[in-house]
């Protein structure tokens, strides 16, 4: 029995040694240093009620909570019952149906314009076709598109904090030629939002965009795609753990050669490290542990909008381009060889047509030359 | 029928050189790119702290790149306040201009037998530059936007450095779509460069031989012929 009691105990309840753990791997994501620990301690514990927060699904795999669910600083049952008063989350919540729905009504009522939303997934905006399409009807959720879900409960929160690609700009669902008309959260709303984008999301952002709201009443900054600064600021390329091969030309040719297994750079296997802002060489993955580049495989700039159309192809170093001829695809160096091709055969046979053509021209001017001479 | 030939002076010293300079710096550049685009060959050997092949190329590549666009800058100012001869109005699509370069893409093509001699830069040539400048300026922008995309704001003298470039530059992202598309732009500006190149040395020699006034001497030494009399 008190085995059980133990379990209970050490799900539920967090330690001072974890809790101060938890408050210092906060704020060196946030780059606040360790003076700032004790505040952000004091910021958690003195919210008088744990914030509470309403996570919505839309069209997504589930990808960011599966991440959420795996952080392991703070795990996911201090966060649950500890940290965070997650209210409605879909794939974790005990309740079903009618009271689900309840439930999601209570929090919004009780925390009117104090709540946190953290979206998962895009909206979808287009009419379905057939007589009972509506918009949006790509996505319903009881009756209720996912459009008309998110105008509800994003009118009244405080902040509403996208995670993962989907939601933030609209992800593998926006791509081309994005049949539902899938955009991001803030786009389809017209509202500010925080992005926190990546396929999934590092937990440890979104973590810290809410210890930050806590801790300083405000969202943190963010660059012009709504990303916080403290996690978008710099590009992958330029803290890659690879870079010194970068720069000294060492780079993989071939998957599972010798270059690769040194650790060689990415950059001719397609990486988009250079083109991609994001903290996963620092914050890592999985407990911290891991990420892309750093399991040998190159950057696919899942952090960034519509990288599904822009950074791909993946293993390639250059996007194709659009010949406007044909609809063929090619890509940049192809229709420059083309061009430049083009040019140097023009002049090729301008010059054995000019030369052809000189005696007749000399001829002309001969010609002419008489007529004004007399 | 006697056509009296004599030199006369085109071009100074100064703009001569600067030519040459952007001649040399957009080789390199073109050479460094097509490396940074796709490191092919060149690669480094031995512990990644003892070579630094591409770390290299990109700062060659960086260094041609001011070479040119301060070479640019300062053709321009002679183009318009050279004591010598100021030539901006010639390389304007005017009306004016494009009437004249009409006759001389008409005489390019042999469809007409003559042209006239032209001392300063022939109306065709006008037309050619203005479109080469501007693709010149289109990678200026999406050179530096890629250039400052890896440079935080930060502060001090050097912060206002990556301040002004991100300000000048950021429109590129828009414009093209993020970095991929800026990059994807630079990268294609590259062939219209070395197309535009090959197109402008056809021509020049191509001219120079059929209108025999030793047109590029003009960008050697600074002379070339023009007829000043037509007699018996």
């Amino acid at each position: 029995m008190s085995g059980v009691k133990d379990q209970v105990k050490l799900l539920t309840s967090v330690d001072r040694r974890e809790f101060m753990g938890l408050c210092a791997q906060i704020s060196v994501v946030l780059g606040l240093g360790n003076d700032m620990v004790p505040k952000i301690a004091e910021a958690l514990e003195a919210a008088a009620r744990k914030p509470s927060i309403i996570w919505l699904h839309f069209q997504e795999c589930t990808g960011d909570s599966e991440a959420f669910l795996r952080t392991t600083s703070p795990s996911v049952a201090e966060l649950v019952l500890d940290v965070l008063s997650i209210d409605y989350h879909e794939t974790i919540m005990a309740a079903s149906g009618d009271q689900a729905e309840q439930n999601l009504a209570k929090a919004i009522k009780e925390n009117k314009g104090k709540y946190l939303v953290v979206c998962e997934g895009a909206i979808p905006l287009a009419t379905p076709p057939g007589p009972a399409g509506l918009k949006g009807g790509y996505l319903t959720i009881g009756n209720k598109t996912g459009l008309q879900i998110a105008e509800e409960v994003c009118r009244d929160a405080a902040a509403v904090i996208c995670v993962g690609n989907c939601s933030s700009y609209g992800g593998v669902q926006a791509q081309r030629p994005n049949p539902t008309g899938a955009v991001g959260v803030g786009e389809a709303l017209g509202i500010k939002t925080v992005n926190i984008p990546a396929c999934p999301h590092n937990p440890v952002n979104s973590i810290a965009t809410i210890v930050n709201y806590l801790l300083l009443g405000t969202l943190p900054p963010t660059d012009r795609f709504g990303r916080p600064l403290f996690a978008y600021e710099e590009r992958i390329h330029d803290q890659c753990t690879r870079r010194s091969h970068f720069d000294a030309g060492q780079f993989v040719t071939e998957w599972g050669s010798e270059e690769a297994k040194k650790g060689f750079c990415l950059y001719k296997m397609g990486c988009k490290g250079p083109q991609t802002y994001n903290n996963c060489n620092k914050a890592r993955y999985n407990d911290h542990t891991g990420w892309p580049i750093g399991a040998g495989h190159g950057c696919v700039g899942c952090s960034e909008p519509k990288f599904w159309d822009t950074m791909s192809p993946f293993y390639k170093r250059l996007d194709n381009i659009e010949v406007p001829f044909g609809g063929v695809e090619a890509t940049a160096d192809k229709v420059g060889l083309v061009l430049t091709g083009a040019a140097v055969a023009g002049a090729a046979v301008h010059a054995v047509y000019t030369f052809n053509k000189k005696k007749e021209h000399e001829e002309r001017i001969i010609d002419r030359e008489k007529k004004e001479g007399k | 029928m006697v056509i009296l030939l004599e030199m006369v002076k085109v071009k100074t010293a100064g703009v001569r050189a600067l030519h040459w300079v952007i001649f040399l710096a957009t080789v390199s550049l073109v050479l460094t790119g097509l490396y940074i685009a796709d490191p092919f060959w060149l690669s480094g050997t031995g512990e990644a702290y003892q070579t630094f092949v591409m770390a290299k190329i990109r700062l060659i590549h960086f260094l041609s790149a001011i070479a040119l666009d301060v070479a640019f800058l300062v053709r321009l100012y002679i183009a318009f306040f050279s004591l010598f001869h100021t030539d901006w109005r010639e390389v304007l699509p005017t009306p004016g201009n494009l009437k004249e370069a009409w006759k001389s893409f008409r005489f390019y093509w042999t469809l007409e037998g003559e042209q006239k001699d032209y001392r300063w830069i022939d109306p065709f040539d006008g037309i050619t530059f203005h479109l080469l400048h501007l693709i010149l300026i289109l990678q200026l922008f999406t050179g530096f936007a890629l250039y400052v995309s890896g440079i935080e704001l930060t502060a001090g003298i050097y912060g206002i450095w990556a301040k002004t470039l991100h300000f000048a530059t950021d429109w590129t992202l828009v414009v093209f779509g993020g970095l991929p598309g800026v990059r994807l732009m630079h990268h294609f500006t590259l062939w219209l460069v070395v197309s535009g190149a090959f197109l402008h040395i056809y021509h020049q020699v191509w001219k120079t031989i059929k209108l025999q006034r030793a047109d590029i001497s003009a960008i050697v030494n600074g002379y070339k012929l023009m007829a000043v009399k037509r007699g018996k």
